[in-house]
């Protein structure tokens, strides 16, 4: 029996606001337990939450994004349950009128559709004494925001939650609200997945599955649990609605609770947090704040300036390099010559150096010139080389580096002519041999030419010329 | 109806111990006090708008600026469970 | 005149010409409440040595002639009004020993006006109540009778006036507990405009409802409080900006062509006679002074006390959710789980009517009872606001009983919630549509027990609420009691 999986997702990305979302405290990661709190987010009788603009800005960011409708009026609600990590024993949400809905992302040929994206308090932290038999709470995390991403049940295997999760986060990293970093915390995926037999209309029951730490985890847990629920349906049981938990080490996932009891969280507005109001002014400011998403610049890559599709990629991966690169063919359009380039010698010297293409001493102007001059032929591409590194080391125009250390090449064709005519007198014998068919002999007459000719000549020029002497007779 | 089967749903959904004897009383006043509240069912609901809240423009929101934080013995302070600088639960069961 | 029964007026002037220090002021309310508050049970903390402390502080203000209206003016909060390394216990077990570390806003603003904090006063638990008897540190009694209830939940701070314990006071309304206290004991209180005041230090009973607001001797004393405490707070987000005139504005203005509503459904059968007849005695002088009197209709009455139960009890279920003994407040002994110990601390900790309107309230929200009852209630809140829209349209106040009855005996109707319940229906409408309202007395009954009337606003129009609460109260004599 074949079956086909429905896999969606739920994804909680930490917004990198400054302070929380209903309080002034830090919301940066870490910290001493208890020393990023107040009163309002460690749930202290009185306290009243104030929302932060930020944080309600990255939300909107992420929804554009995404592709999403804004609503213009959105509000927030209260989601009640009881746990050690919630002070307040109510989570704040938006369950009625999230900030945005409807929105989509292509993994290649199929889209995901984003149900909606909503704002929410984060929980605190807590850490289990297993010998002391206690559990200790930390409410720094209390109040950090997230977003929650939701999708519909549109994916269908692995390999696209993978993609789907790198391209949320990619388009996240772009818009500048979320780092995005499974192993740190700031990005958490819950997976939620039945399967059906192929050709059937009916929906299987489905598992939730937790705890997924890393975009691998996340393919071998949906992996596993294929399999799992394919062996129960295949011998002819039934799979139990549950939430489950992913074990790392086995690749297995384990269910959380034997019984599954539905949380009846008791829904109902925030009476303390006015709903929110946009313009389309708001929305059209906030949308002009976004740089080009990463989608948008693939298809100028690919579409316009005639790239590889795997070099598209390469370059868009790393918003930073992808800026980089925009702004060196801003100023001079060999847009492959600059791609190759950048792939190849700027990344070398990144990794050889271990830099960040934030931290460089030049800019992309001045690689644009580097590569214009070799196209230019004034340097060789050897020269090219060199020079990046010395700019790696201590920055400088590459024109003045190329003069300073004799690396401009003559473009003075006539001298090149004068030259080959002198070799050609003075090795009559080669280039007889040469027209007999040696094509060996060419290196050996090059080679007298750039003797001659002495620092500065240029390989390419000297090729073109001999070439046409030779042949000319 | 209000009995006690229904308090004992209600009172683990907001974790409130009543005994037995507890439960059959709470059942008898909820009983009346659910009936007095049973005239709203009549009502018919002819809009879906129930917007209670005034709402307040994005650009009037609060500022993304960080406040120094209370001194966490001032957190700490009120808690008779006090453990490592956090707040101590007995372990909870998963 | 004995000096606890003079109003802020004479005070201030007392204060500013020396005829009395802040100190003096101070030792002697405080010698009072030690003399006759065993009796009435109105405070649950007094802070003797803090008062003091602010009281030689307001008295350097004095004497630099840069007094403001409330320099050196005692004032007591309910217990429900966080007030910094002070107890504030809400009246419940729950918060016996809790010790907020920071003052609510408008105990800073106080502070600000170089007001003194007298103590904070007895109430119903976590405000739930009408009648001030589900204390945990004991009921309070009315001065007027001390067998009798003095209303709630503000019942210890209505109470700190009549009595003479405190020039002034601070309670919290959510469905009449400033107006019901003040109308059971003979004074003056005000629930201002929903958003007037910032609820920010105020322990939430039900978020969309609660407001402070004074209470006092007289509707002027209530303005001069008001403004002290009025104004946007970045604190609390749903607090309004509100503009100036002034509490006090139409203080003395004439009444003539001011249009009276009076809703004929809140004088039916429920009510006693004696209240009735008091209040259509009050409406007469109103109308000698040149006030029009029209009789209008509020149809959503009907359901008002529904809505009000199942929308308080929702959002005080949810409030409450946070007290299970783990951040602050009483820890049960008992307990080897985390589940275990939260349900005991919760079981121990709260009174009977928390518990009922913890369950009402989760009840309402429930999967399977949300439509039926919460989101109808929600819609009837609309209804009501409907109902006064349309009312205000022709009337620039509507006058109605503050309570059915005047002030019950001890033990005669508390173990009876719903008829607690019921007892309600004139103020609930009120903190439903969030309109500001006052209660004066305007009567008294066959025992001597003082008959509050109601004034109701258009929203943000305390002034003409106290204006109007004014013109009445100067030709009014009371029957001070004497305690």
């Amino acid at each position: 029996m074949r079956y086909i999986p429905v896999i969606g997702l739920e994804i909680h990305a930490e917004l990198s606001t400054s302070s929380k979302v209903f309080c002034t405290c830090s919301a940066q990661f870490g910290g001493e337990q208890n020393t990023r709190c107040c009163p309002r987010c460690a749930g202290l009788p009185g306290t009243l939450p104030v929302l932060n603009k930020k944080a309600v800005e990255y939300a909107v960011k992420a929804g554009l994004s995404l592709d999403c409708a804004i609503n213009m009026y959105n509000s927030f609600d209260r989601k009640n349950y009881f746990y050690p990590d919630l002070p307040k024993a109510y989570q704040i949400t938006q369950f009625d009128k999230p900030v945005c809905i409807n929105g989509g992302v292509d993994i290649g040929g199929k889209i995901i559709r984003i149900n909606r994206i909503h704002l929410e308090e984060d929980a605190g932290k807590l850490i289990h004494d297993d010998f002391e038999g206690i559990s200790l709470a930390d409410f720094n995390r209390c109040g950090v925001p997230l977003i929650e991403i939701v999708t519909e049940p549109d994916i269908s295997s692995a390999e696209e939650a993978r993609a789907f999760v790198e391209a949320v986060s990619l388009r996240l990293r772009y818009a500048g609200v979320c780092d995005c970093k499974m192993e740190e915390g700031s990005l958490r995926v819950d997976v939620n997945i039945s399967i059906m037999p192929e050709g059937s209309a009916q929906l299987g029951t489905r598992a939730e599955i937790k705890n997924l730490n890393s975009l691998k985890s996340i393919v071998r847990a949906i992996e596993y649990e294929i399999s799992r629920q394919s062996e129960i349906l295949d011998s002819g049981g039934k799979v139990v609605q549950e939430t489950r938990r992913f074990n790392d080490n086995r690749g297995t996932t384990n269910a959380l609770r034997s019984k599954e009891e539905a949380h009846d969280y008791r829904y109902f507005p925030e009476p303390d947090i006015p709903a929110v109001i946009f313009t389309e002014e708001d929305i059209e400011n906030i949308k002009a704040s976004l740089p080009k998403m990463p989608q948008k610049r693939f298809e100028e890559y690919t579409k316009d300036f005639g790239l590889s599709e795997d070099d598209a990629r390469l370059i868009i991966s790393d918003k930073a390099l992808s800026d980089f690169y925009d702004n060196a063919v801003a100023e001079y359009p060999n847009y492959k010559g600059i791609a190759n380039f950048i792939l190849v010698e700027l990344l070398h010297q990144l990794n050889k150096n271990e830099a960040s293409i934030d931290s460089l001493a030049f800019s992309p102007s001045e690689i644009a010139q580097l590569v214009r001059l070799s196209d230019e032929s004034k340097i060789s591409k050897n020269a090219a080389k060199d020079i990046l590194r010395i700019m790696f080391e201590k920055g400088g125009k590459p024109e003045v580096i190329a003069k300073e250390n004799g690396f401009l090449m003559d473009t003075n064709v006539d001298a090149v002519i004068a030259a080959i005519k002198e070799v050609m007198d003075q090795n009559q014998k080669a280039v007889d041999e040469y027209k007999a068919g040696s094509e060996k002999v060419f290196g050996f007459l090059m080679g007298q030419v750039t003797r001659k000719l002495g620092k500065g000549s240029n390989p390419k020029i000297i090729r073109e010329e001999l070439t046409k002497a030779l042949k000319g007779g | 109806m209000a009995d006690v089967r229904l308090i004992s749903h209600l009172a683990e959904l907001c974790k409130i111990n009543m005994t037995e004897r507890e439960l059959e009383i709470k059942a008898e006043e909820m009983n009346s006090i659910i009936n007095l509240m049973d005239s709203i069912r009549e009502v018919n609901i002819d809009n879906n708008n129930l917007n209670s809240n005034n709402g307040t423009y994005y650009e009037n929101l609060r500022e993304d600026i960080i406040e120094k934080s209370f001194d966490r013995d001032e957190m700490l302070k009120n808690s008779k469970g006090v453990r490592e600088g956090c707040f101590s639960v007995p372990k909870v069961v998963e | 005149m004995e000096i606890h029964k003079h109003n802020l007026r004479s005070l201030r002037s007392m204060l500013d010409k020396r005829e009395i220090s802040a100190v003096e002021l101070v030792e002697l309310y405080i010698k009072r409440i030690k003399e006759v508050d065993h009796k009435t049970n109105s405070y649950i903390t007094v802070c003797e040595e803090e008062a003091l402390l602010q009281a030689k502080e307001a008295q350097k203000l004095i004497n630099s002639g840069s007094s403001g209206s409330l320099t050196g003016i005692p004032v007591s909060l309910k217990d429900n009004i966080c007030t910094k390394d002070i107890r504030t216990t809400c009246a419940s077990k729950m918060l016996e020993d809790f010790y907020p570390p920071y003052d609510a806003t408008v105990v800073k603003k106080l502070k600000a006006c170089g007001a003194v904090l007298l103590g904070k006063t007895n109430m119903d638990e976590f405000a739930m109540g009408g009648s001030s008897q589900t204390s945990y540190f004991g009921g309070v009694k009315n001065p007027y009778d001390l067998s009798r209830v003095p209303g709630g939940s503000s019942g210890g701070a209505a109470v700190s006036v009549a009595a003479g314990l405190a020039p002034v006071s601070l309670g919290s309304d959510t469905g009449g507990s400033i107006r019901q206290p003040a109308s059971f004991c003979g004074v003056t209180g005000l629930k201002p405009t929903y958003g007037t005041v910032s609820r920010y230090g105020l322990i939430a009973f039900a978020s969309s409802l609660d407001q402070i607001g004074p209470i006092a001797k007289s509707a002027e004393d209530c303005g001069i409080i008001l403004d002290s405490i009025a104004g946007y707070d970045s604190d609390d987000p749903t607090t309004a900006h509100r503009g100036a005139p002034g509490s006090c504005s139409k203080i003395g203005m004439p009444l003539n062509n001011l249009k009276i509503g009076i809703p004929k459904e809140f004088f039916g059968d429920g009510i006693n006679e004696d209240v009735k007849a008091a209040v259509f005695a009050a409406v007469k002088e109103y109308e000698k002074m040149g006030c029009q009197v029209l009789e209008v209709s509020f149809p959503s009455l009907k359901y008002a006390i529904a809505a009000y139960y199942l929308i308080s009890s929702a959002e005080a279920s949810s409030n409450l959710s946070r007290y299970d003994g783990i951040k602050f407040g009483y820890r049960s002994k008992n307990g080897e789980s985390y589940e275990e110990l939260i349900k005991n601390t919760r079981a121990e900790g709260f009174g009977d009517e928390v518990k009922r309107r913890i369950l009402l309230g989760t009840y309402a929200l429930s999967s399977g009872y949300y439509d039926d009852y919460y989101k109808k209630a929600a819609y009837v809140r609309q209804k009501i606001k409907e109902d006064y829209n349309r009312i205000f349209n022709t009337c620039d106040v509507i006058i109605t009983p503050t309570a059915p009855t005047t002030a019950y005996m001890i033990g005669e109707q508390e173990s009876n919630p719903v008829k607690m319940y019921l007892a309600d229906i004139c103020t609930v409408t009120v903190n439903i549509a969030g309109l500001p309202a006052i209660s004066t007395t305007c009567g008294y009954d066959g025992k001597g027990m003082p008959i509050g009337m109601s004034i109701v606003g258009r929203p943000f129009d305390e002034s003409t609420i106290i204006g109007v609460a004014d013109a009445f109260e100067r030709n009014f004599e009371r029957q001070e009691v004497s305690i």
